[in-house]
């Protein structure tokens, strides 16, 4: 039976007070003046005695806290009040992650969670252990996971695998720096936006009746502001999570480390992997870099608010990143089928159709405020219509290989998803009536990913109905055939192993007379 | 392919019918109490939804079509947005048998496909008798068992 690390009582003290101080400070100011005195001291004393609530509570947390590694699960035994005994079956673990902010490296302390498939919740966190006892039992699980796996096919006494780390990508200055400018995401700037013309409006009546300047002027600097302070924003974030990143494989495992302030260190198992995300927007494909996301089923790591970290290389060279990405799956050189003409002419019919209607209702308004607005301004916009659709229909695009399937979406945030055939859940064909007008159909590709959950399935959009039909078909039956050439491969190996067996055996009694 | 059982349209219009009524209801609850208007309104509105909703029902029910084949389920269905789906028979987790209230006043009911995938519930087999509902749900069963893959996932 081991226990949690001493320095996590302290540290777990510290963290309730600050928690509970807010509220503290409001009850005593609220309260202070109306009794007087007599209420000070009785506010004094209430906090003292809930000091020592918060101090007995977390050293009693601490001796009630333990945890073990038995033969063939993980235990641990929690609860001050309502005890809870849990047992993980190493089997079912999928991923064994660590995570440390500023003062846990100080502490060398270090917060343990560990992961298995069923659920969207972690099944265990240790708040906290020493770093290298979580270091140890990172391991530690990884082994036992490892062995039995294999114990239960028939090799007990397989390679024993330990140290065989392989070092696949380490992040470069020039990388974060590229990751920095990159990671720049409109949408933030947006967001901002809205904030700005929530509070905006009153401050800008009153800035702009006492300013000599052109009410345009201030409002563009303002624009520029909110765009800079965005990019300032976006690039920091990203620098700070993804500092130091490293990638390591492990046998069927990836691992990564990364963070400069809070720092993490988990892995992916590779044997559960759903699709690769690789993920090249504009500027990144103007600079030739690229970045990959790898989805495991029901759990993509750093799931708890830390959007984007599930990926497995945050940006590198595309060639490194297609390498990394073949390295996991291996899928094949490929071009990508694009949509049929007809399926451009429709984009830049609908560009048109959107620049009217905007063209209109500015011209409605200017009819509506009397205050000239330029409604033709807008119409400078029609030659660019189907440059658009032509870079629009560009983007996208479908390829049927040996083993995965791949989508391919989008041109400022073009995304390509690769899919072995043995992951497909199943195929969708959908057509919109707009979409039967042109005869045109997508092929949705649905997996057990978790980023299918927002949205994030591989699908090829606009095809052709009679080669949508044929997609759907496709996939479905290559899912089949996956299946069988798994399973005649298990068998196989199966009996490959029974032979290794049975020969040395032979060998043996074959010396022996 | 088979179409579902056509007592099914008698369901789809009565649900038409509910939802029609309700959103006539509150029109004509704001019709009445804040604007003075009179009980025109809401029949109104309930006759032009009815019979669009029904409409729509009726079109549905002749759009929709399901098929068991050897390896897969293979659904129809859409009215405004066509939807093709292929269920293989080794994705299957399991299978639900349903019967809403109004199911069971006209002697239908639904089978429920769920797989591991993200859209897994969608798969929904509507307008089957009661007997057709287990049988199919009995045979997706064995036909899943019988192939099983190594995971389901």
């Amino acid at each position: 039976m081991s226990r949690l690390h001493p320095l996590s009582i302290p540290y777990r003290v510290a963290q309730s007070i600050l928690g509970y101080a807010p509220l503290v400070f409001f009850v005593a100011i609220a309260s202070g003046p109306a009794l007087g005195a007599g209420g000070i001291a009785l506010t004094l004393l209430g906090i003292v005695v809930g000091l020592v609530g918060i101090v007995a509570w977390q050293v009693a947390y601490f001796r009630r806290f333990e945890y073990e590694t038995t033969s063939d699960t993980f235990d641990i035994r929690s609860g001050v009040v309502s005890r809870r005994n849990r047992e993980i079956p190493y089997r079912r673990v999928q991923n064994v992650d660590i995570s440390r902010n500023v003062v846990q490296r100080a502490l060398e302390i270090a917060e343990l969670r560990i992961e298995t498939a069923g659920g969207g919740e972690t099944e265990a966190i240790l708040r906290y252990v020493g770093y290298e006892e979580a270091k140890r039992l990172q391991n530690e699980l990884r082994r036992r996971k490892r062995a039995e796996t294999t114990a239960e096919t028939g090799d007990a006494d397989a390679e024993p695998v330990e140290n065989d780390e392989q070092l696949l990508y380490e992040i470069t200055p020039e990388d974060l720096a590229v990751l920095a400018v990159a990671s720049f995401d409109l949408r933030l700037a947006s967001f901002l936006s809205v904030l700005l013309s929530l509070a905006g409006p009153p401050v800008l009546i009153e800035l702009l009746t006492d300013l000599p300047i052109s009410p345009f002027l201030v409002v563009g600097a303002v624009i520029v502001l909110v765009v800079v302070a965005s990019a300032l924003l976006s690039g920091i974030s990203a620098v700070l999570s993804t500092y130091g990143f490293r990638l390591t494989r492990s046998g069927d495992e990836l691992r990564y480390e990364r963070g400069l302030v809070q720092r993490f260190d988990g892995s992916i198992p590779l044997d559960k992997v759903q699709l690769l995300v690789l993920r090249e927007n504009l500027l990144k494909r103007l600079l030739g870099y690229a970045s990959l996301a790898v989805e495991t089923a029901g759990y993509a790591p750093g799931q708890g608010g830390n959007v984007g970290s599930e990926s497995a290389v945050p940006i590198a060279r595309r060639e490194t990143t297609w390498a990394i990405a073949r390295d996991v799956e291996p899928f094949e050189e490929f071009e990508v089928v694009r949509p049929p003409k007809r399926a451009r002419r429709r984009y830049a019919f609908r560009y048109l159709l959107a620049l009217g209607v905007l063209a209109g209702l500015v011209y409605a308004g200017t009819l509506a405020l009397g205050f000239e607005m330029y409604w033709y301004a807008v119409l400078a916009g029609v030659p660019l219509a189907p440059v658009a659709a032509h870079y629009k229909w560009k983007s996208r695009g479908y390829h049927v290989g040996e083993e995965h399937v791949v989508a391919r979406t989008g041109f400022w945030h073009r995304t390509t998803r690769v899919v072995p055939y043995y992951r497909v859940q199943n195929a969708i064909h959908t057509q919109t009536v707009l979409q039967r007008r042109w005869r045109l159909a997508s092929v949705l590709i649905d997996t057990a990913g978790t980023g299918s959950l927002v949205g994030g399935d591989p699908r090829a959009i606009d095809l052709d109905q009679e080669e949508a039909a044929e997609l759907r078909e496709t996939v479905a039956d290559r899912l089949q055939g996956a299946l069988r050439e798994r399973k005649r491969e298990a068998e196989r190996e199966e009996r490959e192993r029974r032979i290794d067996r049975a020969l040395p055996r032979l060998e043996f009694e074959s010396e022996r007379p | 392919m088979r179409s579902l059982h056509p007592r099914i349209r008698i369901v789809w219009v009565l649900q038409a019918a509910l939802s029609a009524a309700m959103l006539a209801a509150i029109v004509g609850a704001v019709g009445v109490f804040f604007l003075d208007l009179g009980l025109w309104l809401p029949a109104a509105v309930f006759g032009a939804l009815f019979v669009l909703f029904g409409v729509h029902s009726l079109l549905r029910y002749r759009v929709w079509r399901y098929e068991v084949r050897e390896d897969a389920v293979y659904l129809e269905r859409g009215v405004f947005t066509r939807v093709k789906t292929v269920v293989p028979f080794v994705r299957i987790q399991h299978v639900d048998s349903r019967r809403s209230p109004l199911e069971r006043a006209t002697g239908l009911a639904s089978t429920v496909v769920y797989t591991a995938g993200s859209r897994g519930a969608d798969v929904t087999v509507p307008g089957l008798t009661p007997e057709g509902a287990d049988d199919l749900q009995r045979r997706l069963k064995a036909l899943a068992i019988d192939a099983e893959g190594d995971d389901a996932v």
